[in-house]
């Protein structure tokens, strides 16, 4: 169940919106933003999507090259929350969140976007149960991606 | 050193990957502790491989490491075809170099932009760094990109390649894709350039202490990455075989990670060792900037590792474009695509033996070596991995460094940054380097 403001905030998406998903789709929950973009890249969208995958930096001159107004980026996360659990993060909790010398932060994409283009990006993060090798998701965390999913895919059917 | 008090405690070390502490206590001027504390757990790669074919090592030893996943891929490979006396095809090689090169290029620029940069222009993070040299950020995204990019077009993915296996490849580029890769590579030296412009404004903490750097050695004219003797510059040469006469292994109760020493207390591994054996098999525009930065005399600043690493960089990306030309002049021979990925075709005949890989990865030498039976099932398994090379030699470090630092009247927060930076400019991968577990047993 999303809670309102998770809700409030995909309904409010407009075609200027990006979405980008980040995550390895082999570690298991870690792939859920994977799971998203695969599920709602073949409908006809009306806000960009792309998916960083586990190398956000590859897609850094696409989205200035778009020039969206507002940015979502979707991953998943570790704040010992419930399983399944989405927040809405800020760039310094999302530095408290993830990193990894392996890969390039997404605290560093959103800030250069930031700097960039001057628009405003939200982190939404869901708490993963395991991030070990694996191309299944928890169930926990598959329900709050399909609930994700659901409404992306109601509000491209009602702005079509 | 002057009789003063010092407890430093950096728990966990940032900007390098894994957990790490360091400690360093002096009391009345008395150095009591000096430690690099390797804290992981060890991972058992090892053990995972016992019971394994030897044609699925690779694919498994690549997740030792993000990183390095490409030379771990090339170590195991080799360790396999030395094992079964199989020799690769000069074609097989040439792909397996410009393998090793991509991973040195997107390994070091990650470590220089990312890791390193950020101490030598006085911010904590690379984050800072958006808001006050953007064009160097960007710069650096754009690099990194090129890498993962030339990367998936060679092995199908930028991170635990697919298409190396034992024998060869899986899937050989085409004509397209090498026009790809060699124009993504031409176009990188624009900022290949700039980069170097940037390096030569950086001031390096100034720090010598001569200690014994390993590497391959060779006896031609190529800068050895992938074959060779395992050369020292106290003039040891032993044959890859002997790869444990060289390390000689040993365990320190403050760490999960093995030390290792050779003639002396400590060795060190990793682009400075490799400049500082091989200097002279430098690409001529390498060479031409190892020259500028100094690295024509033994250098015995650790410091110096992250300038090594960008002359690396530029060999590395030089020497690409040429395997690139050179493979687009003579063609590809697509008769020697590998079809069946794990020998199930037999074409690789499987005897008992025994084989060592050793090859050269962005943090140094890397050995693996396997035992197999008749079957071509694994029986034993020893990684080494270059982090728990240098660990030892770290210490080393940190233990001249703290009498000096306090005899020059460093505060204690300035001999802790330098000390982060000591361990940072190792480029270490602490994960990788866990390795030794003290199990008690109860009877």
């Amino acid at each position: 169940m999303l809670s309102k403001e998770i809700i409030n905030l995909l309904q409010s998406i407009d075609n200027n919106t990006l979405i980008i998903t980040l995550g390895n789709d082999f570690r298991s929950d870690d792939g859920v933003g994977c799971y998203i973009y695969n599920s709602i890249i073949n409908e006809k969208l009306n806000f960009h999507l792309l998916n960083g995958g586990d190398r956000p930096e590859n897609i850094i001159d696409d989205v200035i090259n778009l020039k969206p107004s507002r940015v979502i980026i979707i991953d998943a996360a570790n704040f010992s929350g419930k399983f399944g659990e989405i927040r809405i993060f800020s760039d310094d909790q999302i530095n408290q969140v993830t990193y990894s010398t392996h890969s390039i932060s997404p605290v560093i994409i959103s800030k250069i976007i930031q700097t960039e283009l001057n628009c405003p990006v939200f982190f939404l993060g869901i708490q993963a149960k395991n991030f070990s090798y694996g191309e299944t998701l928890s169930k926990q965390i598959k329900k709050t991606a399909d609930g994700v999913i659901e409404v992306l895919k109601s509000h491209i059917l009602n702005h079509l | 050193m002057k009789k003063i008090n010092l407890n430093v405690n950096v728990e966990y070390l940032t900007r390098v990957e894994g957990h790490g502490n360091i400690v360093v206590n002096v009391k009345e001027g008395i150095l009591e502790k000096c430690e690099l504390q390797i804290v992981e757990s060890p991972r058992f790669f090892e053990g995972m491989l016992r019971g394994r074919s030897i044609f699925e090592a690779q694919h498994i030893t690549s997740r030792i490491c993000g990183i390095c996943s490409c030379g771990h891929t090339l170590a195991s490979i080799q360790a396999a075809e030395d094992a079964l006396d199989f020799t690769p095809s000069p074609q097989t090689i040439k792909l397996r170099k410009l393998l090793l090169h991509y991973e040195m290029l997107d390994s070091h620029i990650l470590h220089i932009y990312l890791l390193v940069a950020p101490d030598l222009l006085g911010v904590k993070s690379f984050v800072p760094l958006i808001d006050t040299h953007g064009a160097v950020v960007r710069r650096a995204l754009r690099m990194k990109k090129t890498c993962n990019d030339v990367c998936d077009i060679l092995v199908g993915r930028h991170v635990h390649p697919i298409s190396a296996i034992v024998g060869g490849f899986t899937k050989l580029p085409k004509e397209k894709e090498l026009d790809e890769m060699l124009k993504y590579l031409k176009e990188l030296r624009t900022d290949m350039d700039a980069t170097i412009e940037l390096a030569k404004t950086l001031v390096f903490p100034s720090f010598e202490r001569d200690t014994e750097y390993v590497a391959l050695v060779s006896d031609d004219s190529e800068y050895p990455l992938l074959s060779g003797d395992i050369g020292s510059t106290d003039g040891v040469r032993m044959n890859k075989k002997d790869y444990k006469k060289i390390t000689n292994e040993f365990i320190v109760p403050h760490s999960s990670a093995k030390h290792t020493r050779l003639s002396r207390g400590s060795y060190a591994v990793g682009a400075l060792a490799r400049i500082n054996l091989n200097f002279n098999k430098l690409h001529p525009k390498a060479k031409e900037l190892a020259t500028l930065l100094g690295f024509n005399n033994k250098v015995t600043n650790p410091y110096l590792n992250t300038a090594a690493q960008l002359v690396e960089c530029v060999h590395c990306l030089e020497d690409s474009i040429k395997i690139i030309e050179e493979l687009k002049t003579t063609g590809i021979d697509y008769s020697e695509e590998i079809v069946v990925g794990l020998n199930e075709n037999k074409k690789i005949p499987v005897k008992a033996g025994s084989g060592v890989g050793a090859v050269e990865v962005p943090r140094g030498i890397l050995f693996h070596h396997y035992e197999i039976d008749d079957k071509g099932i694994i029986k034993n398994a020893n990684c080494i991995i270059p982090t728990g090379q240098n660990i030892n030699n770290i210490e080393c470090d940190m233990k001249k460094l703290v009498p000096e630092a306090i005899d020059k009247n460093k505060e204690e927060k300035d001999i802790t940054l330098l000390l982060e930076m000591l361990v940072r400019a190792y480029d270490p991968c602490i994960s990788c380097s866990a390795h030794f577990l003290d199990v008690k047993f109860v009877k």
